[in-house]
């Protein structure tokens, strides 16, 4: 897997990368849409508000939805809460476009502990009130400067333990490697939500 | 690379997402759009219901596609929710699967009917009536027969 290129979401804050293998969403006519406009960004937003997208991947780990933590939550509310995070998210960010707010994208933003899951994160999310699982990755390279690398619906503790959790650390791998130009630089890897 | 020259690659090298606008778009147009992801997820629900029966029909996409007489490309696109459905398509479904997908709620008439003071005259006799002052929430449909009755 290799990225292709870069997009901007914010200019000088936000940015994406497209990755040369991108699958699943459809344009109007129910074909596979050019790569050109599913870069990981859009590529989550999209997956976030596909119906049969999200029913599928809910049937898929119907197992993780079933667990104490999740307090009983069926497949169709599962994909309703999903589509109303992922607006909630839509908002805030075009809410700091609109009056350029972007230095709070840092406080969005959570490091992303190198296993995946820290205390950190659980403090996070129990702190937070409402159990939200949608999730942004990204590589910071200044205080308000993100590079979004991909995503997940997060249903497990730890990015360990299931195939397309495992497969966003190796993306963001695979980003930083891309920003650095193979150099050994550290980079910082945060999450979203 | 310095991390200077990295941000310098990426505010020269990125291309314009168009995000904000189709974000901006969604937001101005989220009612119609919450109803019909809404409606796919009660469709979806549906079939994956009749998928458990055993004589249940339609069970997916390709088979509602075919009770509905059209492409299956175009419930694949109904079903991802963010399509501007119309009212006999979404009857068509209401029927097809006996669900109910959308509901108006009755109408109710806020109306005050004051009475005033009448003098009625009944052979030689006059006499008034007392005031009679309504005021209350009808039924559309109540509201009607009671006029209908006094027209």
């Amino acid at each position: 897997m290799e990225i292709i290129s870069t997009f901007t979401i914010q200019n000088r804050c936000l940015y994406s990368v497209l990755f040369d293998t991108v699958i699943g969403t459809l344009d109007d006519e129910g074909n596979p849409k050019p790569p050109e406009e599913l870069h990981e960004f859009q590529r989550l937003f999209n997956f976030w508000n596909d119906a049969i997208a999200l029913n599928d991947f809910f049937e898929q780990y119907e197992e993780d939805l079933q667990n104490p933590y999740w307090d009983g939550i069926t497949i169709d509310e599962a994909i309703t809460k999903t589509q109303k995070e992922a607006k909630k998210l839509k908002h805030i960010l075009i809410e700091y476009a609109k009056n350029g707010k972007t230095k709070n994208l840092s406080m969005l933003f959570k490091p992303l502990s190198k296993g995946g899951y820290s205390s950190l994160e659980k403090d996070k999310v129990k702190a937070s009130g409402p159990k939200t699982w949608i999730r942004l990755y990204a590589i910071r390279l200044d205080l308000n400067l993100f590079v979004v690398c991909g995503g997940a619906i997060k249903l497990r503790k730890t990015l360990n333990d299931r195939d397309y959790l495992l497969k966003e650390l190796d993306k963001l791998e695979i980003a930083k490697q891309y920003l650095l130009d193979k150099e050994d630089h550290e980079l910082e890897l945060f999450e979203l939500y | 690379m310095s991390i200077e020259n990295i941000k310098k690659k990426l505010f020269s090298q990125s291309k314009e997402s168009g995000w904000l606008e189709k974000a901006i778009w969604s937001q101005e147009n989220e009612d119609w759009l919450d109803l019909s992801f809404s409606i796919a997820v009660k469709i979806l629900s549906a079939l994956r219901e009749n998928k458990k029966a055993d004589n249940s029909l339609p069970k997916n996409q390709k088979e509602l596609a075919e009770v509905m007489v059209c492409t299956p490309q175009y419930i694949n696109k109904l079903l991802r929710g963010q399509e501007n459905l119309q009212i006999e398509t979404i009857c068509k479904i209401q029927r097809i699967l006996n669900i109910k997908l959308i509901e108006v709620p009755s109408n109710t008439i806020a109306k005050t009917i004051q009475f005033q003071p009448s003098e009625i005259w009944i052979g030689n006799l006059r006499s008034t009536s007392p005031a009679i002052t309504s005021v209350g929430i009808f039924s559309k449909k109540a509201f009607e027969e009671t006029y209908a009755m006094g027209a």
